[in-house]
């Protein structure tokens, strides 16, 4: 800025110092020129009347100033001259002046030294006797004049360009000033110059811009660490040399750790060897997935790779609970062993001992023997498959016949059914509780209790005790079945229900059953609008509670 | 300058954290297949043990690059003179999970139920060894304190199995040399345990400068 304006100011001064010096000098020329011509054209005049009325005598009183007198003859011989002498002088009748004089009577011509640093003006006038006068002035021209007025010139240019260098510098300063004093946080207020107001304006229309924009961006910011800091899966973003850029809670759960560990190694968050090799593999290979137990959770580890467009790899590291799943997964498994293995092993013995009677390997005596292995284990599977149709039976249908039921009656029909078995393994039977009348399904109640009396007879001691309680409490109905049995571990509590499963691993033969049993009085309850509620002590026995 | 020789001490921490990584790892597999009788898991130790001795070498070379090139004092020093030592620990936890490791292997991974005392006593080891690493990562000084005392318990553990030796070779003195090898396994089990120690009281002296 204060370049600029220092160029401008010189530019102009040295502008004007030369214009002006250029006009003065012409116009001053010219007169002091015109002037002296005047002069010499009247000292001439004066000196003809004079010469001829006193001869060339008078030119010798001259007292010789400036001005040179010559007194040329008619034939151009110098006679006189006032300076030089006459004998070095050559013939003068050449030049112009001595021409024009005898011509016209007057003369004059103007001639340059050979430097052309000097001027010299002729004035000639012929006399009577017809021989010439000439006066001559010798005159400095513009040349020298300008190279005698350089230095002042040169003086009053260095004076020009050290005030310009001081005014620009002052002149910048006070220009800034007020712009550096803007309050750009509030543009329209200020009040400095008034070209400047579009400027502002410009600025204050980018700064809302901006504002909303950074509110924008702020918005989506937080809404995206929302999402990410409350996802129930861990999620962890590792740059290139394996140190944390950002991890949320479940994360920070996963690792075991409180504070944040924004920046640091991921050594640091898990020392675990595996988890560190699987990172190392995917920065490798791309992406990868592993299962890690922790804390008697599985959770499954998924990584990817993530390029940065310069060939370093940074590492996206998503944790998901799948303990649910896992379990959910290894139950599946085993719900499928188990029914290949109830359905398969009665197939499988029948097919033996057919083969064996077709192959003639069994003598008579033995047969009825087979035959009998046979018809128990077809009239297993009968079991089974009408334990799965009945199971599925309630499972389609929302309709079941209504009506009122006495239950401790009912209670009574149930335990009859059962009584060969009770009796066959030395159960001892209870009935108490008062008379309660009660509107439900009957053949869902018989499902229902048919199985729990049943289980309680068969996975009772011997002999033992089966305490069946009717009572009612808060308008419900409850009846408890309760053993003196064997009990029920907790691990196997939760999975009784479950369809096939059997705390016996060893699926003993001798008790017969399905392993569907409590699966069907389960589904049976609900349908009844009811719960089962089950609590064991291992090693003294098991109770069920049919709420109704 | 200052920045650069920031950048070389958290390369360092997290490089001497790695090795401790490592250690925990050797002595828990070690203490798995012994508890287990796994001969296949030990064999795992020695490639481990390998790299535990190339990142001493790697972390030595950073330390005295360190060393020379910033010329570090006071706090910086100290650390960097504590994990010069600690590798040495590390290193040496490393080379007797490798030995404990061929010896299960040599004894096929057989551990009687009277000697079983061996067991808790690599499962104390172990803790003891991931205490010392987790002391060193949060620069805790006093779980290192409570580190060092933990020592007098795998020392108890050691004078036990030592008893329970005795006991086997006096009962049957042909399992003299299955005896003996355990015993050795204990003995290394013991060193880990004063190495353990070490490494805790390198990083007191690394965070307060006593010793």
């Amino acid at each position: 800025m204060t370049k600029r304006i220092f160029r401008a100011i010189i530019s102009v001064a040295i502008l004007i110092l030369i214009s002006s010096f250029i006009l003065i000098m012409g116009v001053m020329f010219g007169y002091f020129g015109s002037l002296q011509e005047n002069q010499l054209k009247t000292e001439l005049q004066l000196a003809t009347h004079s010469v001829e009325r006193e001869g060339t005598g008078y030119l010798k009183k001259i007292k010789s100033g400036n001005e040179r007198f010559t007194y040329i003859s008619s034939n151009g011989k110098v006679l006189y001259d006032s300076v030089a002498s006459t004998d070095r002088m050559g013939n003068h009748s050449n030049r112009e002046e001595f021409k024009n004089a005898l011509k016209n009577g007057m003369g004059k011509s103007t001639r340059y030294s050979e430097t052309m640093t000097e001027k010299t003006i002729y004035y000639a006038a012929r006399l009577s006797n017809g021989d010439v006068l000439r006066v001559s002035v010798s005159r400095v021209t513009a040349i020298p004049l300008i190279l005698g007025m350089m230095q002042p010139i040169l003086l009053v240019l260095l004076i020009a360009f050290l005030l310009s260098l001081f005014i620009a510098r002052r002149m910048a300063d006070k220009i800034i000033r007020p712009l550096n004093e803007i309050d750009l946080d509030c543009p329209l207020e200020n009040d400095i110059y008034e070209e400047l107001s579009p400027l502002l304006l410009h600025i204050e229309s980018q700064k809302a811009k901006l504002k909303s924009q950074e509110k924008m961006l702020i918005e989506k910011k937080s809404e995206f660490s929302h999402v990410i800091e409350n996802m129930e899966e861990g999620l962890v973003l590792l740059d290139k040399d394996d140190n944390v850029i950002s991890m949320n809670r479940a994360a920070n759960t996963f690792f075991d750790i409180e504070n944040n560990c924004k920046g640091k190694n991921f050594i640091y968050l898990e020392r675990n060897m595996e988890i560190n090799k699987f990172i190392d593999d995917v920065r490798c290979r791309g992406k990868g997935e592993m299962q890690k137990v922790k804390c008697g959770s599985v959770y499954q580890l998924n990584a990817g790779r993530i390029s940065d467009g310069t060939g370093k790899f940074g590492i996206v590291l998503l944790i998901v609970d799948i303990t649910e799943k896992y379990f959910a997964e290894r139950n599946r498994r085993e719900f499928t062993a188990n029914v290949s293995h109830e359905l398969k092993t009665p197939i499988h013995s029948i097919m033996g001992s057919a083969e064996l009677i077709e192959a003639g390997l069994i003598k008579g005596e033995e047969l009825p023997e087979f035959a009998k292995r046979i018809l128990e284990d077809a009239s297993r599977l009968n079991f089974i498959v009408e334990d799965i149709m009945e199971l599925s039976k309630l499972e389609e249908s929302n309709y079941f016949e209504e009506e009122e039921i006495d239950i401790i009656e009912f209670l009574r029909e149930e335990v009859k059914l059962l009584e060969g078995v009770s009796k066959m393994r030395d159960v001892d039977v209870l009935i108490s509780g008062k008379s309660i009348r009660y509107r439900t399904s009957r053949k869902l109640l018989h499902q229902c209790m048919y199985n729990l009396i049943e289980n309680g007879i068969k996975y009772n001691s011997s002999p033992g005790k089966l305490h069946i309680n009717l009572l009612e409490d808060n308008g419900k109905v409850l009846i408890e079945v309760e053993d003196t049995g064997i009990g029920i571990e907790k691990e196997h509590l939760s999975r009784i229900f479950e369809r096939f499963y059997r705390v016996d691993k060893g699926r003993t033969k001798e008790l017969g059953g399905t392993g569907l049993g409590l699966s069907i009085v389960k589904h049976s309850a609900e349908k009844l609008g009811g719960k089962i509620l089950v609590e064991s002590k291992f090693g003294f026995g098991t109770k069920f509670t049919l709420v109704l | 300058m200052r920045s650069r020789f920031d950048e070389q001490l958290i390369t360092l921490n997290s490089e001497l954290t790695r090795m401790g990584a490592m250690c925990e790892s050797v002595i828990s597999i070690a203490a798995k297949s012994l508890v287990t009788g796994d001969v296949e898991l030990a064999k795992k130790i020695i490639p481990i043990d390998n790299e535990i001795d190339q990142k001493e070498r790697d972390i030595e070379s950073l330390g005295l690059k360190i060393l020379l090139q910033q010329q570090p004092v006071a706090r910086d020093l100290r650390q960097i003179s504590a994990a010069l030592k600690m590798i040495t620990d590390m290193e040496r936890i490393g080379d007797q999970a490798a030995d404990i490791s061929e010896i299960i292997q040599f004894i096929n991974g057989r551990v009687d139920k009277d000697c079983e005392v061996i067991n808790l006593m690599a499962e104390a080891t172990m803790k003891m060894v991931t205490e010392s690493v987790e002391a060193f990562v949060k620069r805790d000084v006093e779980l290192a304190r409570l580190n060092i005392k933990h020592d007098d318990i795998v020392d108890n553990y050691f004078k036990k199995v030592k008893e329970s030796l005795i006991k086997v070779i006096a009962e049957n003195p042909n399992d003299g040399e299955y005896a003996l090898d355990l015993l050795m396994i204990a003995k290394y089990f013991e060193r880990i345990g004063d190495h353990a120690t070490n490494i805790a009281e390198w990083v007191v002296f690394s965070v307060t400068g006593t010793h």
